[in-house]
């Protein structure tokens, strides 16, 4: 950049490059009329400058960057299809455009105008009316003219714009209602969302895969649309009061807890301490059932479920022949003592049930008309349900006795029942039927006493009266009759009496089979007597003669050796062979109020409580004391060191029979040949112990030849 | 279980020995059902509902997949037993002399 100055203190600068300037061009040199502030004292911080670069002039430039031009552009047009010319536009972009009174220094205009200078002045003055024109002459005595303006002849327009008023508008509503919400957020509040959460997501799977809509339990006011506003009310309150019911049972059974209290803790705690100084037990009185619940029907069988430990279901009805009543099916909980857990009224008196081992909510049950019925409890409850499968074929004689087997063959669970009319039929339940097959007939080949012929055989049905069926050998079970013979059979062949036993001379009550050792059994009857057998021996092992007839007799869940006999004048007698073989450890009068006869005992399965029942309906239960539930004699060792109950309690019997077997050598008379022919196929673990006591009878027998030599 | 059921089980309990009252409150504190007098009543069943929404939250905040069953408060005179439901409470006070009882 080059700076010049001419003559007439222009200064202009050269155009260099591509770089445009702008140059102001200053019409005619002028005087500087610059206001004059030199009078003014400098401000205190002001930079002091030489003289010389007072006057020096300092020019501003803008500058321009120019952007590249683009000749000749082309861009393809879609509309014509083909590449078309961009045309020229012009680079140039006013920046200012500023109309004013200079002429630009080497335009035409400034040469004409400075050439002309003179006449165009004088030309301006003759513009004006020269009444207004006033001739002055200033310093430089030059002629100069300036217009006079006055008010009439020269209008000052002035606009105005109205100014806006303003206005204050101003709008309010009513407050928004404020509700104050407060909540505490918890562990558990938030699995309740999920869980709700995951159950909705679950039913919606549910309901793609199945179209079924969910059934509603029905109720007793049924929905019908015509009725009134009361009756909807009603309704909402019943459902309520449906939701309720587990609250109301857990409460019932809190109350009964706390008026029963005592009786809870002596079940539980108490344990006679006087059994240590003696030999006899006792039986403490717990809970009473009145008969009020039994409607004061005799009690015919008691049952324990072998799946709740405080549910036992108790069967009434008569054993008068001649009074036929109707009866029903009870189920108590030692829990609550005041009232059934549920009731099944029959139109014939019930003789005996049996609870499913396997499937907790079946209960078998056998009537005085010979029919039997499964009952499902699961459905007593939902009313209108079907509980009840009854079977269409029946006995001809009442059923004394039902018992559950293991599932058959296809899997199918059945039960067989002893009747009086000398059956014994197997029932199946096959899809909510009960399909009867006749086991067997109850057959025996006898000398007959009318014939006159010697030895001419005639075949006797006999009519049984209790039935048990061996766990460990599935195919063996023992029927007891009405003449007092019990009859071994197999399963497995048909119609094949192993042995008869001799047993009693009244009708035999009840037959058991040991809890642990699979071949003894206890047998009472009408005769006075509770008699122990091993089943390979026709003659029996102990015979215990008691005061009136027995009406039952079980062993006890616990032990191999314990068993409780009722007889029919009110005495509980508890025997323990392994610890006194002659005396029951404890006989006790349990009656109530005198002539009432008691009819069935069961022990439960899981605490030392025995039921028993009479013949008005009154149930009572009883806590064994410790010496009727002592396992061994002595009691310094530790029970518990004891790994192998099963094997120790038969061991326990197994050892007492055989000295009994020992010192009362004539009684043996084996039936072993028969026995061993009937068994198919012996389990191996039966055989094992078979095949020990086979040695051990070898070695007793031997000492027994060898004895009496 | 039907209508009938529960009411017979409700009419048993208040019949039972030694049970002065039997209170049914809903999910708000409020008794629908009552066997005592107004005044007993609002006040059982507003300081129990308290009681047992704090019970419950003790028990499930220690494990969420547990759940209170029922709550007893014994004193010397009564026994307050409290069974909670998801929508109700079922409230029964019973006389605590053991000489009642039996």
């Amino acid at each position: 950049m080059e700076k010049y100055t001419n003559k007439n203190n222009m200064i202009y600068k050269k155009l260099v490059g591509n770089r445009k300037k702008i140059i102001l061009v200053k019409g005619e040199p002028k005087e500087k009329n610059v206001l004059d502030f030199s009078h003014l004292p400098p401000p205190p911080d002001q930079v002091q400058l030489k003289p010389d670069d007072l006057k020096e002039e300092i020019a501003r430039i803008l500058t321009i960057i120019k952007h590249p031009e683009n000749y000749e552009t082309v861009v393809y047009s879609y509309k014509e299809k083909k590449w078309v010319e961009i045309p020229y536009v012009n680079q140039s972009h006013i920046y200012l455009n500023f109309v004013g009174n200079y002429y630009f220094k080497d335009s035409e205009d400034a040469r004409i105008y400075s050439l002309n200078k003179k006449e165009y002045d004088e030309k301006k003055r003759f513009f004006y009316d020269p009444r207004i024109v006033d001739d002055y002459v200033d310093e430089n005595n030059e002629k100069k003219f300036r217009v006079l303006k006055n008010k009439f002849n020269f209008i000052d327009r002035t606009v105005q714009t109205k100014s806006k008023s303003y206005k204050e508008v101003e709008c309010q509503t009513d407050p928004a209602q404020n509700v104050n919400f407060s909540d505490g957020i918890t562990q558990f509040s938030l699995f309740n969302i999920y869980e709700e959460d995951f159950k909705s997501k679950a039913s919606l799977k549910q309901r793609k895969n199945t179209a079924k809509p969910v059934k509603n339990i029905p109720l007793k006011l049924s929905d019908s649309k015509q009725k009134s506003q009361q009756a909807i009310a009603q309704e909402q309150k019943a459902q309520e009061m449906i939701r309720m019911n587990k609250s109301a049972k857990v409460i019932e059974r809190m109350i009964n807890q706390n008026s029963f209290n005592e009786i809870i803790l002596d079940y539980k705690f108490w344990d006679d301490n006087a059994d240590s100084f003696r030999k006899e037990g006792s039986l403490l009185p717990l809970w009473k059932f009145p008969n009020s619940l039994t409607k004061r029907k005799c009690i015919t069988a008691i049952s324990w479920s072998k799946n709740y430990n405080d549910l036992f279901a108790v069967a009434t009805g008569s054993y008068n022949f001649f009074k036929k009543t109707t009866g029903s099916i009870i189920g108590f909980s030692l829990k609550n003592p005041s009232f059934h857990e549920f009731r099944i009224e029959t139109t014939t008196s019930c003789m005996t049930i049996d609870f499913n081992p396997r499937i907790p909510n079946l209960l078998a049950a056998g009537f005085y008309d010979g029919s039997v019925c499964i009952y499902d409890l699961k459905l007593i409850s939902i009313p209108n349900a079907l509980y009840c499968f009854k079977s269409e074929t029946k006995h001809y004689d009442p059923v004394w006795q039902v018992q559950w087997q293991m599932p058959n063959v296809e899997d199918l669970e059945n039960f067989n029942s002893v009747s009086a009319d000398c059956k014994i039929i197997n029932w199946e339940l096959k899809k909510n039927h009960l399909f009867a097959t006749e086991l067997t007939q109850l057959n025996i080949q006898e000398n007959d006493p009318n014939s006159k012929v010697e030895g001419s055989h005639k075949i006797i049905a006999h009519a049984g009266t209790c039935m048990d069926f061996n766990t460990q050998n599935e195919d063996l079970f023992l029927v007891g009759t009405e003449d007092g013979k019990v009859l071994e059979y197999s399963s497995l062949h048909r119609d094949k009496l192993l042995t008869i036993f001799d047993a009693h001379s009244q009708p035999i009550y009840s037959i058991k089979w040991n809890t642990f050792y699979k071949r003894v059994f206890i047998t009472c009857s009408a005769d006075f007597s509770v008699k122990i057998w091993d089943h390979r021996y026709k003659n029996p092992l102990l015979t215990y003669e008691l005061s009136a007839p027995v009406s039952d007799v079980q062993w006890a869940p616990y032990s191999s050796t314990v068993f409780a006999a009722l007889t029919l004048d009110g005495n509980i007698h508890i025997f323990d062979i392994y610890l006194d073989l002659e005396k029951p450890l404890c006989v006790q009068n349990v009656l109530l109020k005198k002539k009432r006869r008691l009819t069935h005992v069961c022990f439960s399965p899981f605490f030392p409580i025995l039921v028993i029942g009479d013949e008005k309906g009154t149930l009572t239960s009883f806590k064994l004391s410790p010496n009727l539930r002592s396992i061994q004699k002595d009691t310094t060792i530790n029970a518990i060191s004891i790994l192998n109950k099963e094997k120790f309690e038969q061991d326990k019997i197994r050892n007492i029979l055989l000295q009994e077997a020992e010192l009362n050598p004539e009684l043996v008379e084996t039936n072993r040949k028969a026995y061993k022919f009937e068994i198919a196929k012996p389990k191996k673990k039966a055989e094992a112990v078979q095949d020990d006591d086979e040695q051990e009878e070898k070695k007793t027998d031997k000492n027994i030849r060898g004895n009496r030599k | 279980m039907s209508v009938s059921e529960v009411e017979e089980t409700i009419k048993r309990i208040t019949g039972h020995k030694g049970v002065i009252g039997l209170i049914v409150v809903n999910s708000e504190g409020i008794p629908i059902k009552t066997t005592l007098d107004n005044s007993t009543t609002v006040q059982y069943a507003g300081l129990l509902h308290h009681l047992t929404a704090k019970a419950r939250s003790v028990v499930r905040d220690i494990d969420p997949q547990n759940d209170l069953t029922f709550l007893r408060i014994r004193s010397k005179k009564h026994e307050i037993m409290v069974a909670p439901d998801k929508e109700y409470l079922l409230i029964v006070i019973q006389s605590s002399d053991s000489n009642l009882a039996h």
